[in-house]
């Protein structure tokens, strides 16, 4: 039991450093939004100068 | 061929009640000295040929999943309930009743086991005295049988009920000064008699584990209440979750406050649009798309509102990234309570670029009511967020001290600091 609680919180953890470090869930969300729907739809476009 | 060992078989003796003439039960050693009759309470001596010495009509037996007759292992030891005592005791008011059986073993002699709210124990007698006397002061230490005990309780107990063979010769009635110590899962108990004084030792038993070993399906209702000698067994679940949380929450709160130091990011530009009617606008390089990049918008509005449509654009496309807009306002002044202000003088923005390259964030005042003021504009990227780690912490931090929270409602219960029995 102990090792299944330890791995867990060692698993929650680890998620919650990375969705913190790459800000997962921390955009603005009307941003995130706009990125998203496009401006008059050419966000593919910008996707295509990567 | 025969076995290496055969046992012999077991042999139940049985007397007819002097009295009554009902076949009784003979299953204790020879140095029980009373018979009680399970049917018309005559109370008969051992040693002298089950002589009658009194009666008592109309018992009521106490509550308990026993019966004489019955064999089980407790502590390891192979035991037969051959009597059963009811004990009333009036304890800061309130009367309590519990049902000790008499124990006997062919090879440990006699013992108690005693059933009380769905708590089982077990007690022996012990030539073990206290290290120190003095009178009984609640919580006080009490070093005894090589341990170090706490006083617990102090009452009268009056026995309520007889049955089966007993090692003394009892009266319905009889009364002795009783006083407890504690260490779970032990106590010690001083028992003061009219004629003498007695040391006994005890020890709470798993009710499963006890019932089972004695053959009793548990089918009684749960203990509504903490035995003064229960330890405390929070599960093997809770205990890892606990131990888990304890050595992850500091880890979590590092981390968090590591992102929350670090975590603003690196700064790219800063500039000061001043005449936001005509618009102006910055170029800045954002070098992550898998990173948050962040815009602050500062601007001195004081008890009074400015609007700002943004527009993010591509460098290199031209093309338009993302259209966003966001008003800052900011209000002050003083009422009875004192000073008071209401909003913020800063916006923040994160977002995560849709492409590494250069970008250009145009920003106008947006509304013709809105006070023009200049604004200062901060560009970070790299911005890390800390909220998970922290709300992590605190989720740990609960798991570690929910063991002790949960151990101290236990011990309440168990010394009645609870307020539950509050008058």
């Amino acid at each position: 039991m102990t090792r299944i609680v330890f791995v867990v919180f060692a698993l929650a953890t680890g998620g919650a450093t990375y969705a913190g470090l790459y800000g997962i869930g921390g955009e603005d969300a009307q941003i995130a939004k706009s990125i998203r729907s496009g401006s008059g739809g050419r966000v593919g476009y910008i996707g295509g100068v990567k | 061929m025969t076995d290496g060992f055969s046992p012999a078989p077991s042999r139940l003796a049985a007397i007819n009640c002097t009295a009554c003439g009902s076949p009784l039960p003979a299953l204790a050693g020879h140095r029980a000295r009373a018979m009680v009759c399970s049917y018309c309470g005559a109370v008969m001596d051992r040693h002298d040929a089950y002589r009658l010495l009194t009666r008592y009509r109309d018992m009521q037996r106490p509550e308990g999943p026993f019966q004489i007759g019955m064999t089980g292992e407790i502590l390891g030891v192979e035991q037969v309930i051959v009597g059963i005592v009811g004990v009333t005791a009036s304890i800061e008011h309130e009367d309590y009743h519990w049902t000790n059986y008499q124990l006997y073993s062919p090879t440990h002699g006699y013992s108690w086991m005693t059933w009380f709210d769905g708590h089982i124990t077990h007690s022996r007698k012990t030539r073990d005295m206290p290290e120190t006397g003095g009178n009984f002061a609640y919580k006080a230490p009490l070093a005894a049988a090589g341990r170090q005990f706490q006083m617990y309780e102090q009452y009268v107990a009056r026995i309520s009920y007889l049955e089966g063979e007993l090692t003394w010769v009892p009266a319905l009635g009889d009364r002795t000064q009783v006083i407890e110590a504690i260490d779970p899962p032990h106590g010690y108990s001083v028992v003061i008699g009219e004629n003498e004084t007695e040391f006994e030792f005890g020890t709470y038993l798993d009710r499963r584990e006890t019932l089972a070993a004695f053959g009793v399906a548990d089918e009684f209702p749960r203990a509504r209440t903490v035995h003064a000698i229960q330890p405390f067994l929070p599960g093997s679940f809770h205990t890892a979750l606990s131990g888990a949380g304890k050595l992850f929450a500091p880890v979590a709160l590092v981390l968090g406050l590591t992102f929350l130091v670090i975590g603003t990011g690196k700064k790219i530009t800063e500039t000061v649009i001043v005449d936001t009617d005509a618009g102006g606008s910055l170029v800045f390089p954002l070098t992550r798309a898998d990173r948050l990049a962040e815009l602050r918008l500062t601007a001195n509005v004081v008890n009074a509102w400015s609007w700002y449509d943004m527009e993010l654009i591509h460098e290199e496309s031209e093309e338009t990234v993302a259209e966003f807009d966001k008003g800052l306002e900011y209000y002050e002044g003083y009422d009875s309570d004192g000073r008071w202000t209401e909003g913020s003088q800063t916006a923040t923005f994160r977002f995560k670029p849709p492409a590494a390259g250069a970008y250009r964030l145009t920003i106008t005042t947006g509304d013709p009511k809105s006070a023009r003021l200049p604004v200062r504009v901060e560009v970070r990227e790299n911005v890390m967020l800390s909220r998970y780690l922290f709300g992590l912490s605190i989720f740990f931090i609960l798991c570690w001290l929910s063991l002790w929270f949960r151990q101290s409602r236990f011990e309440a219960r168990r010394w009645g600091d609870d307020g539950e029995d509050d008058d």
